[in-house]
């Protein structure tokens, strides 16, 4: 009887205690499951990696996989969220980029876009992401449109600078330091030529200058003989160029040599310290004494500025990241650098995220239409300017910020070459006045 | 007046370079009527070899220079033997593809082996500038006026006095005639290519001293080469005179006028020139010369089960998108089906009357460009801005006709060039076209439809709307298309095409036929640009240039011209093409691209059609042989191979 029950009671207490095993593995694990189990963020760069501007193209591209690679290395964004690079050829062609947008559109399971480089090929995709509700990371460092549109795209955000941080600091050292007032211009007929020299005009009749001429050339222009020489009739103290490629610019450079003008008095954009034209030109001592903008590296912060020390720092800070890349020192990561930072600051968003409303709520929202969009909205919140909104530590540094417009306080400055090597002599806030908002 | 002579030097280098690249191109093209534009990739091969011989190799500048320019010297010789030998008899269409299909080879093979960034190489006389007077020139620079003033004579005096150089000319008139007196064309053929790479070699070595060195340095150039070669139609005289024109008027409008239009004028000139003075550029030229090679092919008319393919196809077409795995493939289908759209207009002309055109993207443009802006500035809804952009392109390809089909010979040619002036004038007619920057924010496609108001299509969320919508275009060029082809137009441009003066002896109206078939062309291209425009919601002078003529020649070419499906299936091989090799390197695709076009140009010349049908005959001969061996239907069918 006793053993009959036993057996019974056995039975039935194995059954209980299988059952609520199964039911506290089964719980256990769905916890973990629910803990481990990782989302993949889709981001996609459209980048140049052929044509005119490829090597531009490219470093994006470079810069962006190696951080890629670093935030998938690291257990992915706060252990949960991996992230998968999509990347497009925009082929220096807005055609192609428009092709390439509506590529990445048309999948539907992307998270966010960062790119292209050229502002001529931002400006028609910054319209058709915001139709498709895609947050869309801009690097373009030109025409002021793109953060002035940033009413009717508001998942947009400029990771790169525009064409009044470029141009405004220079036009002030011409002016005030340099004493030309009188400026003879060559810009390339595009749409990133035109909002450049428009930016320096703007700049230069503040502080009493003017363009005196100013000569559109067509986008394959080779031979600028004719052009620069117009120079020498046109009555103009001083020269300056505005165009974001770098052939037709060292093309120009050569024949303004060749023709006799001091480099004193010649005047460019952020080009001019990129790596193509520090390669072939400027490390040679050929262009010492010119002026350019200079977007030094991401991540200086432009408050510590002091006198020819972050020249010196932003150097160091290029090494540093080429030897990520594996390669030997050398300067201008200024373009790799903001592929990396334009995803960093996704992976720091995200977290900044996960912080302030818990990993549970994160992971509830859909990662192709709802933590994007709550990503850059945390990005904004509170930005009105980037002293009060949540900051970011970037590629070397910290402190980027973004304003409510979706434009970054991108560090930057004028600078020079002496003896081959870049030299910044002053920083972007020394024009403040000028400037004036980043946002209107 | 220091300032001018400055100008004037300059200018007469620029033409003295064009001059350099147009006279090799002008010999290929008296002798095989090749606009062998694969010479600008040649020019830049030059440099390239001189910047590794300097550079890698360490050898003087002069040493790799004249290395370089012996290696570019025989790669044109093989170009010749081993690629437009074989394109020779095909066609002015097909060699024009095969020539542009070796351009990309090796553009992209430089772009691989060296980068799409700029080079320098030095030269080892220095930077300084020779002063003559108050005019100052490079070195380099003046060597390029004495070899191209050189050139022009010891080409001048070659052709006039040497025995080959006769021989050459012999070629040039009429090639069968001199082979029946023994001229051996194949070496007179090697030697016109020979001397043209050894021009664009030593044109090229010089000029990576001057300007950066960059793979597609040598295209801009070769296209107006290209230009002064065949308005010159293969005569030195023509060719010196149009560089002259090209290269003093890019100078003198960058010195005295305005610089963004510097490449507009230099066209806009050699079009007037063809108008107004076409004696004076060299004899004209047998219209034959300029045709395309291209059959009716009979096959979708005669057999009684593949006349039901179109029908098939349009029902396929139905129920497409059920089985796309997603709506990026709606978005190529859209596409492809716009690109249909034009091609089935572009295959009137070029497949049924056989007048090639190269101002297609030209005229795509213009319907695009207008029906944005009527829908922007005045606020038309689609049908509208559909009916207006009809108009204003008619209108224009009106002018283009009857100002070019006079022109006979020379109607490529000038098609070509009003192509680019077409692209170059929207890109400056910036207040209106938002000029280089482009139209940004073009309205979504909008009905006002009675009873329901406005409806708009956005192609964002709506895309299968705007592809049924576009299918029904489809639908109705293609039907539209097979009505024009068996109706007494029809019969009269294929009557055209094969003999004009045949056609004319019969009644035929051979300029005004002409003249209806490119203005149906044109209304194809227009209602295709205006799909376009509201579609992308963005317009670019970009989307409208040569490279897209040509994309749209090559489609037409590779699905079979003179055939009602072949305009379906080239848009939809070329769109899927691209596609599939999207995911690798882009260098690597247009390699592939190139090879692929050269070979399916010379193994299949009547296109995707021509070897369905040539497939479907073998198919119906084997099985007639077996079922019926002695009907007569073996040599119908046989005949269709």
């Amino acid at each position: 009887m006793n053993t009959k029950l036993s057996i019974r009671s056995l039975f039935l207490r194995s059954v209980s205690v299988s059952v609520a095993l199964a039911l506290l593995l089964t719980g256990i694990g769905s916890f973990i499951f629910s803990q481990t189990n990782s989302a993949t963020l889709k981001i996609a760069l459209i980048a140049d990696l052929t044509g005119t501007n490829a090597k531009g193209g490219n470093f994006i591209r470079e810069g962006t996989e190696l951080a890629v690679d670093a935030v998938n290395k690291a257990g992915g964004i706060a252990g949960r969220y991996n992230l998968e690079l999509i990347v497009e050829d925009s082929k220096t062609s807005p055609t192609e980029a428009v092709n390439a947008a509506n590529r990445l559109i048309n999948r539907g399971d992307i998270s966010f876009v960062i790119g292209p480089l050229l502002s001529n090929e931002t400006l028609p995709i910054q319209p058709m992401l915001a139709a498709a509700n895609i947050p869309h990371i801009m690097v373009a460092t030109s025409d002021r449109l793109l953060t002035d549109r940033h009413k009717e795209a508001p998942l947009s955000l400029r990771y790169g600078a525009q064409d009044i941080h470029n141009f405004t600091p220079v036009a002030k050292y011409a002016v005030t330091v340099r004493k030309h007032k009188k400026f003879f211009a060559l810009v390339s007929d595009t749409g990133d030529g035109r909002a450049g020299i428009a930016a320096f005009k703007e700049a230069l009749e503040k502080l009493g200058g003017s363009l005196v001429q100013t000569e559109l050339y067509p986008f394959l222009t080779q031979d600028f003989s004719t052009l620069v020489a117009k120079f020498k009739t046109s009555g103009a103290d001083a020269f300056i160029v505005s165009d974001v490629v770098p052939t037709p610019v060292i093309a120009i450079f050569d024949e303004y040599v060749r023709q006799g003008f001091s480099l004193e008095k010649f005047y460019g954009r952020e080009v001019l310290g990129n790596q193509t034209f520090f390669e072939l030109v400027a490390s040679k001592g050929r262009a010492d004494g010119i002026i350019f903008s200079w977007f030094y590296d991401d991540g200086t912060s432009s408050r510590e500025f002091n006198g020819e020390i972050p020249a010196i720092e932003a150097m160091a800070m290029s090494d540093a990241f080429r030897s990520k890349l594996g390669q030997p020192p050398g300067p201008a990561g200024l373009i790799r650098a903001w592929g990396w930072g334009a995803v960093k600051l996704t992976q720091q968003a995200i977290e900044g995220l996960i912080a302030e409303k818990g990993l549970n709520f994160v992971s509830s929202l859909d990662p192709v239409k709802q933590l994007p969009q709550a990503t850059i909205e945390y990005i904004l919140k509170g930005a009105t300017n980037t002293e009060t909104g949540p900051k970011f530590k970037l590629t070397f540094g910290d402190k980027l910020g973004v304003y409510a417009c979706g434009q970054s306080d991108v560090p930057g400055g004028v600078a020079t070459y002496r003896k081959g090597a870049p030299v910044l002599l002053q920083d972007r806030h020394w024009a403040d006045e000028l400037i004036g908002g980043l946002c209107r | 007046m220091e300032f001018l002579g400055q100008v004037f030097a300059n200018g007469l280098f620029l033409s003295c370079l064009y001059a350099l690249l147009a006279l090799g191109t002008t010999l290929i093209f008296g002798v095989l009527r090749i606009g062998d534009l694969a010479q600008g990739a040649l020019y830049a091969l030059a440099g390239y070899l001189v910047f590794l011989g300097t550079k890698q190799w360490g050898l003087e500048y002069w040493l790799a220079a004249t290395l370089a320019v012996v290696a570019v010297t025989l790669l044109s010789v093989l170009n010749g033997h081993f690629v437009y030998r074989r394109l020779r008899n095909l066609g002015i269409g097909q060699t024009f593809l095969g020539a542009v299909g070796l351009l990309i080879v090796i553009q992209n093979l430089l772009a691989i082996g060296f980068t799409w960034e700029p080079q320098a190489v030095r030269f080892p006389w220095g930077d300084a500038l020779v002063q003559v007077g108050s005019i100052a020139l490079l070195p380099q620079k003046i060597s390029i006026i004495i070899l191209a003033i050189a050139g022009l004579i010891g080409l001048w005096l070659f052709l006039r006095r040497s025995f080959i150089g006769k021989a050459l000319r012999a070629l040039a008139q009429n090639r069968e005639a001199a082979q029946l007196v023994g001229v051996n064309a194949s070496v007179v053929t090697a030697l016109a290519f020979a001397i043209a790479g050894a021009l664009s070699g030593s044109t090229g070595a010089l000029m990576a001293t001057v300007w950066p060195l960059t793979p597609y340095g040598g295209t801009l150039l070769v296209l107006k080469a290209f230009a002064i070669t065949v308005i010159g139609m293969g005569q030195v005289r023509g060719a010196f005179i149009g560089a002259l024109l090209v290269g003093m008027s890019e100078a003198l409008v960058q010195g005295y006028w305005r610089a963004e239009l510097s490449d507009l004028v230099p066209f806009v000139l050699l079009a007037g020139a063809l108008i107004l003075k076409p004696q004076v550029l060299g004899p004209e030229e047998d219209e034959k010369t300029n045709q395309l090679r291209s059959r009716t092919l009979p096959v979708f008319q005669t057999n009684g089960y593949l006349r039901y393919v179109p029908l098939v196809l349009a029902g396929l077409a139905v129920i497409l998108p059920y089985f796309l795995p997603g709506q990026f493939w709606l978005h190529l289908a859209i596409l492809a089906g716009i690109n249909i759209i034009v091609v089935s207009g572009l295959d009137l002309l070029t497949g049924y009357a056989g007048i090639p055109s190269l101002a297609q993207a030209g005229l795509i443009g213009i319907g695009a460009y207008t029906s944005a802006i009527l829908a922007m500035k005045l606020g038309w809804t689609f049908p509208l801005t559909l009916i207006g952009a009809l108009i204003v392109t008619v209108g224009a390809a009106s002018l283009i006709g009857l100002l070019g089909l006079r022109l006979k010979g020379r109607w490529t040619s000038f098609t070509f060039i009003m192509g680019i002036v077409i692209a170059l004038f929207i890109a400056n007619l910036g207040p209106f076209t938002g000029g280089t920057q482009g139209l940004i924010g073009v309205p979504f496609l909008t009905f006002d439809l009675p009873g329901l108001g406005k409806i708009t299509l956005n192609p964002y969320r709506d895309k299968l709307a705007y592809f049924y919508l576009v299918l029904a275009f489809v639908v109705l060029a293609l039907w539209l298309k097979s009505r024009i082809v068996h109706s007494r137009l029809g019969r009269a441009l294929v009557a055209i095409r094969e003999d004009d003066v045949l056609a004319q002896s019969v009644g035929i109206s051979v300029e005004h036929h002409k003249l209806g078939a490119f203005l149906l062309s044109a209304a194809f291209a227009s209602i295709a640009g205006s799909l376009y425009a509201h579609y992308l919601a963005y317009l670019n002078p970009d989307l409208f240039t040569f490279s897209q003529s040509f994309n749209l020649f090559v489609m037409n070419l590779i699905g079979g011209a003179a055939t009602l499906l072949g305009a379906v299936f080239g848009p939809v091989a070329l769109t899927a093409f691209a596609e599939l090799t999207r995911s690798i390197s882009g260098s690597i695709a247009s390699i592939v691209f190139g090879i692929l076009l050269i070979i399916s140009l010379i193994y299949l010349p009547d296109g995707l059609t021509g070897m369905a049908r040539k497939v479907w005959a073998r198919l119906t001969v084997r099985s007639l042989r077996r079922s019926e061996p002695k009907s007569s239907k073996i040599l119908e069918a046989e005949e269709a191979l």
